[in-house]
């Protein structure tokens, strides 16, 4: 081989190899360490023992169910079921409910008053925020304004008003009616929550706790649309159902 | 013969040391490039063996081999179809073909020398 093509060769293996290089560089990923010391990785399984009771839990108490339906006669099943359904529909907030909690209200705070603009409505952003710090304190049902928020329950701007379940939210002062296991406990922490503070100084709004033994929700009113659900059709056996 | 060797590990040694990094979405066109790479180094390699070496069509078909191989698969991920496995469908073929008649000249080379 002639001296040129030996370079010639050489250059294009170099140019080779820098290629291989880089793209073995590229396909190595850096190693991940866990960083975690060990009062955090205790915290991890202690959480994951939390999710493991609470598990064994519910199978238990679907077991209990089953057995319930198992042993009953066949006319007390319809029973169980309608028992079931209603215990279902209290807890997705298809029914009134009763119970201790606190009564939360929203009025227009002093300084409105100089500045002599009325506050139109709370805006829906507001609102979240205050829910999910409700249930963040552990509550077990809210309403606003006599509208009983469930799951799928939409809060909205529309044209400058904020809508809840589709109604609009009528004028300040506004009453957020909550129900808790631990009443006093949530009202000492709306009491010294941030977003009293800070929030609802900032929109110029007053956040008043006030605690009732006894609290009544309104149950949601509308109907309930599911797309995605549909009944199972009923399988067949050979003999009928045992 | 021992500086294209020489001149590869070269290149890998300042491929590591530069720590040049490329981007996730492109190294597509980084690997197939290396493949066009290896299917133009070993054919050559074949053509030197069979004594029909051409230096102009070695390179030249270095560099247009790995254009084309990364324009292709660019032009597949823009069409939405993977052209990309079909660069590599064709340069492992031709790498597998090229390999082979390489070893078998190697054997009959190797051969006629010992019954010499």
């Amino acid at each position: 081989m002639r001296n040129k093509n030996i370079a010639t060769l050489t250059i294009i293996t170099a140019i080779l190899g820098f290629m291989m290089a880089i793209q073995f560089q590229t396909i190595k990923e850096p190693v991940v360490r866990d960083t975690r010391d060990i009062w955090e990785i205790r915290e991890d399984i202690e959480h994951e023992q939390q999710t493991i009771t609470d598990l064994y839990k519910e199978i238990r108490t679907k077991e209990e169910a089953l057995r319930k339906y198992e042993e009953a006669p066949y006319y007390s099943k319809y029973e169980g079921i309608t028992e079931q359904l209603e215990e279902l529909k209290k807890k997705i907030g298809l029914t009134e409910l009763k119970g201790t909690g606190i009564i939360l209200t929203i009025s227009p705070s002093f300084n409105q008053s100089t500045i002599g603009q009325p506050y139109k409505t709370v805006p829906p952003d507001l609102l979240i925020r205050l829910i999910n710090e409700l249930y963040r304190y552990k509550a077990s049902a809210v309403a606003i304004d006599n509208e009983r928020i469930i799951v799928t329950s939409p809060i909205r701007d529309v044209n400058g008003k904020t809508y809840i379940n589709n109604t609009p939210l009528g004028p300040l002062p506004i009453e957020i009616k909550v129900i808790a296991e631990d009443a006093e406990k949530l009202h000492n922490q709306m009491q010294v929550s941030q977003l009293v503070d800070e929030f609802f100084a900032l929109e110029n709004l007053e956040l008043t706790s006030t605690l009732q033994q006894e609290v009544t929700l309104p149950a949601y009113d509308e109907v309930l649309r599911n797309k995605y659900m549909q009944p199972v059709e009923p399988v067949n056996t050979v003999k009928g159902n045992s | 013969m021992w500086l294209p060797v020489l001149g590869l590990l070269i290149g890998v040694f300042l491929g590591l040391l530069t720590d040049i990094r490329i981007p996730d979405e492109y190294s597509n066109y980084l690997s197939i490039a290396v493949l066009a790479a290896f299917d133009t180094l070993f054919g050559g390699i074949r053509a030197h063996l069979q004594n029909t070496y051409d230096d102009k069509v070695f390179v030249t078909g270095f560099f247009s081999n790995i254009l084309l191989a990364a324009s292709l698969s660019f032009l597949g991920v823009h069409l939405g179809v993977d052209l990309y496995l079909a660069a590599v469908f064709a340069f492992g073929v031709r790498l597998f073909n090229n390999i082979a008649v390489i070893r078998r000249i190697l054997l009959s080379k190797w051969s006629t020398s010992r019954e010499k």
